[in-house]
């Protein structure tokens, strides 16, 4: 008896539930995981506004433009100052650039060219910038030829004290 | 002997589980790691007309009626002071603001009811987008912002 049990006694750990477990967590973090395509700058602090609608659709042809406290304007690639009017060109060039390409895809779509541009510019601004600023960069995609404006806002004041 | 003999027959097929486990943890690390919570988005949604470059500032033809212009003043630091609607000052009372714009458009704005932003420069974004959501609030679907704040 002492020797047969001796023997078979296999210990082994039960690994399903961990398992379970494991590919539970993984499915969880996969379906929250957001993989934006917006370029969202994370600094920039949005003003707190609770009737602002929330975004549900992704806008048709976006434009991101993160523009910070002091006027800096996170463009693909480059960052510019509006305050500085060489920054301001390089914005005007960057606008006028993602105007033209908008205007192409409307004659690719044949539809007549003096149709608004569907592009919607998303501005992301910081609570403390001074609306001058504002003003500038507004006048810019104006005169880029550009008529639907997102102006994004924080619903809640959570993280207001944060950051 | 006997009973070694049937446990050398039992021929134990095992999943080699390790591997897969070291997969799925390296997994749930990355997940784990990457996981940052949003605060969702909300949007103002405004329409501004193309402008000509260098061009000046073409006046829609539109009746007085529709357009409540809206005047915003900065004070210290760049913190709301003053609101002026038309030509009456109700100071930074943003439930008053809801009362005049109501007051305006009788029997509620139309498709055509504009509000006029007329910002100082130095007032902080935060401010205009507090009162762009009670003008929003009150029904107006148009907001307009002004090229220049003017001088009084």
């Amino acid at each position: 008896m002492r020797f047969r049990s001796g023997h078979i006694a296999v210990c082994e750990t039960e690994m399903t539930p961990m398992i379970d477990m494991a590919f539970q967590l993984i499915s969880f973090f996969m379906f929250v995981m957001n993989f934006s395509t917006e370029l969202v700058q994370e600094e920039v602090e949005l003003p707190v506004s609770q009737l602002a609608s929330p975004v549900l659709t992704s806008k048709e042809e976006p434009i991101v433009l993160n523009l910070d406290a002091d006027g800096t304007v996170f463009l693909p690639g480059q960052t510019i100052n509006i305050a500085d009017p060489n920054g301001l060109a390089r914005l005007n060039s960057y606008l006028h650039q993602e105007a033209a390409l908008a205007r192409l895809r409307l004659k690719a779509r044949g539809l007549p060219p003096d149709t608004p541009l569907p592009s919607t510019v998303i501005v992301r601004a910081d609570r403390a910038t001074p609306f001058e600023l504002v003003r500038i960069l507004l006048r810019a995609c104006r005169e880029a030829g550009f008529s639907n404006y997102s102006l994004r806002a924080q619903t809640q004041p959570q993280n207001q004290q944060g950051g | 002997m006997r009973v070694r003999q049937h446990a050398a027959d039992e021929t134990k097929v095992e999943l080699q589980m390790t591997p897969m486990i070291d997969v799925v943890f390296q997994l749930l690390i990355f997940f784990l790691f990457t996981f940052k919570i949003r605060p969702i988005e909300g949007e103002i949604a405004v329409s501004l007309p193309p402008v000509e470059a260098g061009a000046a500032r073409q006046e829609e033809e539109i009746t007085p009626a529709e357009r409540v212009h809206v005047r915003l003043e900065a004070g210290v630091g760049g913190q709301l002071a003053n609101i002026v609607v038309e030509d009456q000052a109700i100071g930074t009372d943003l439930d008053a603001l809801r009362q005049l714009l109501t007051a305006a458009f009788p029997g509620g704005p139309g498709e055509d009811a504009e509000v006029e932003v007329d910002a100082d420069d130095q007032l902080l974004y935060g401010h205009v987008i507090r009162v762009a959501g009670v003008i929003l609030q009150s029904g107006v679907k148009k907001i307009l912002f002004t090229d220049r704040p003017t001088r009084r």
